[in-house]
């Protein structure tokens, strides 16, 4: 599955630098769920998630041509652009509530560390989360990725809240400690 | 403090003075600003990799009118070029036959349409350039929908339906601002957007609508 989804990137890789628009919608089928989700659970506003979604694929529409394969995956690639799309729209909000911690938002780009060029390689992520217990892996699952509350989820898996906090807290230790041994170590 | 901060952050349990103390700390320590930029950019990975959420249908019509806007900047083209025909052919009209009233050459060709629904409460206008294919859409007494869920425009013609994009809803009133494929007897649709539109059929309820004529 995971060739054939390799191969069809690819294929709407070499067909954007042809100039042919069904390259960039095969890439957006590929992937807009993910570009969609990441703006969305960020910005929490459908119009804003979908003007994100459309100003990352008109970037990848134009800047396909210059990617550079040996240089990372079209989908790490991809999530940075995301990623910076999305926080370019938070900074523009009128809110001026950023993540719940003003003033943050700065620190969150300034410096690219060792630890966050792991963490932005998406295929070595993939395989950090198998390394974690799966009931570890279903809390941090429903928590920051489907959006429930601790209360919420310890409901669904009939277990204690301080349960569900434990393995939560256990998981991102354990992400944060191979991160960082990794970061250390030098191994990407 | 603690990284342990990080995961009562995302867990929802930091108080309010507590997010504040750690607003202040966060300001003076450069290491636990590295843990919560590797913490977010560990969320965003595992929500991209997951990719719960599907963007509305609309969305890639527009990523698509973004990437290839020709076929408008052709008619614009083309409808500058037949104006200035026209000009030209109304300039040469005008020195040898001296009418008394001047033509309407360059008369700004608009269609519009009432939007209107069976609640009473829903109602809006359209506004289209033909020569732009520019369409503004404003439409009061929208009901919230729940969160997630957006209002879409459509327009139709015959067997032939196009969503245009999602309208942009403030309390009950909604707005949307676009190029669009339409003209005249085209009928412009709102509807929930998971609703859907096919083939003259609705999937869901209909809003409102309302079919464009010349103004």
């Amino acid at each position: 599955m995971k060739q054939r989804e390799d191969r069809r990137t690819i294929a709407g890789i070499q067909a954007i630098r042809d100039r042919n628009p069904d390259g960039l919608k095969t890439l957006y089928d590929l992937y807009g769920h993910a570009v969609y989700s990441l703006a969305f659970s960020r910005l929490h506003d459908v119009g804003l998630a979908e003007e994100v979604t459309q100003d990352v694929f008109f970037k990848v529409w134009k800047a396909v041509p210059r990617w550079d394969s040996t240089k990372g995956s079209f989908r790490s690639w991809l999530f940075t652009i995301a990623r910076h799309a999305t926080y370019d729209r938070m900074r523009a909000m009128p809110t001026g509530e950023w993540l719940g911690l003003e003033g943050m938002d700065d620190a969150l780009f300034r410096k690219d560390d060792a630890a966050l060029e792991t963490i932005t390689d998406l295929d070595h992520v993939e395989s950090l989360m198998r390394t974690l217990p799966s009931d570890q892996q279903n809390v941090l699952k429903m928590i920051v990725v489907e959006g429930h509350s601790v209360r919420e989820t310890a409901s669904q898996l009939g277990v204690p809240q301080g349960t569900v906090k434990s393995r939560l807290r256990l998981a991102l230790n354990r992400l944060r400690i191979v991160v960082n041994q990794e970061e250390h170590s030098g191994t990407l | 403090m603690e990284h342990c901060e990080l995961t009562r952050r995302l867990s929802g349990d930091l108080t309010a003075i507590e997010k504040i103390e750690y607003q202040h700390h966060l300001a003076i320590c450069p290491a636990c600003q590295d843990a919560l930029r590797e913490q977010v950019a560990m969320e965003d990975a595992l929500v991209f990799l997951e990719a719960p959420m599907k963007p509305p249908r609309a969305t890639w019509k527009a990523i698509r009118n973004r990437i290839s806007p020709q076929r408008p900047r052709y008619r614009v083209i083309s409808a500058a070029v037949a104006g200035l025909a026209l000009g030209a052919m109304a300039l040469a009209f005008n020195v040898y036959q001296k009418p008394t009233t001047p033509h309407p050459i360059f008369a700004a060709d608009q269609l519009e349409a009432r939007l209107t629904s069976t609640n009473s409460a829903v109602h809006g206008t359209a506004v289209l350039n033909l020569v732009t294919h520019h369409l503004t859409v404003h439409i009061r007494g929208l009901t919230t929908l729940p969160s997630g869920q957006v209002y879409e425009l459509w327009s139709v013609k015959g067997h032939h339906e196009q969503a245009l994009g999602p309208l942009h809803l403030k309390t009950n009133q909604a707005s949307f601002s676009g190029l669009a494929e339409a003209g005249s007897g085209s009928t412009l649709v709102i509807c929930p957007a998971e609703a859907g539109w096919t083939a003259s059929t609705t999937l869901g309820d209909v809003v409102a609508k309302g079919s464009l004529t010349p103004s």
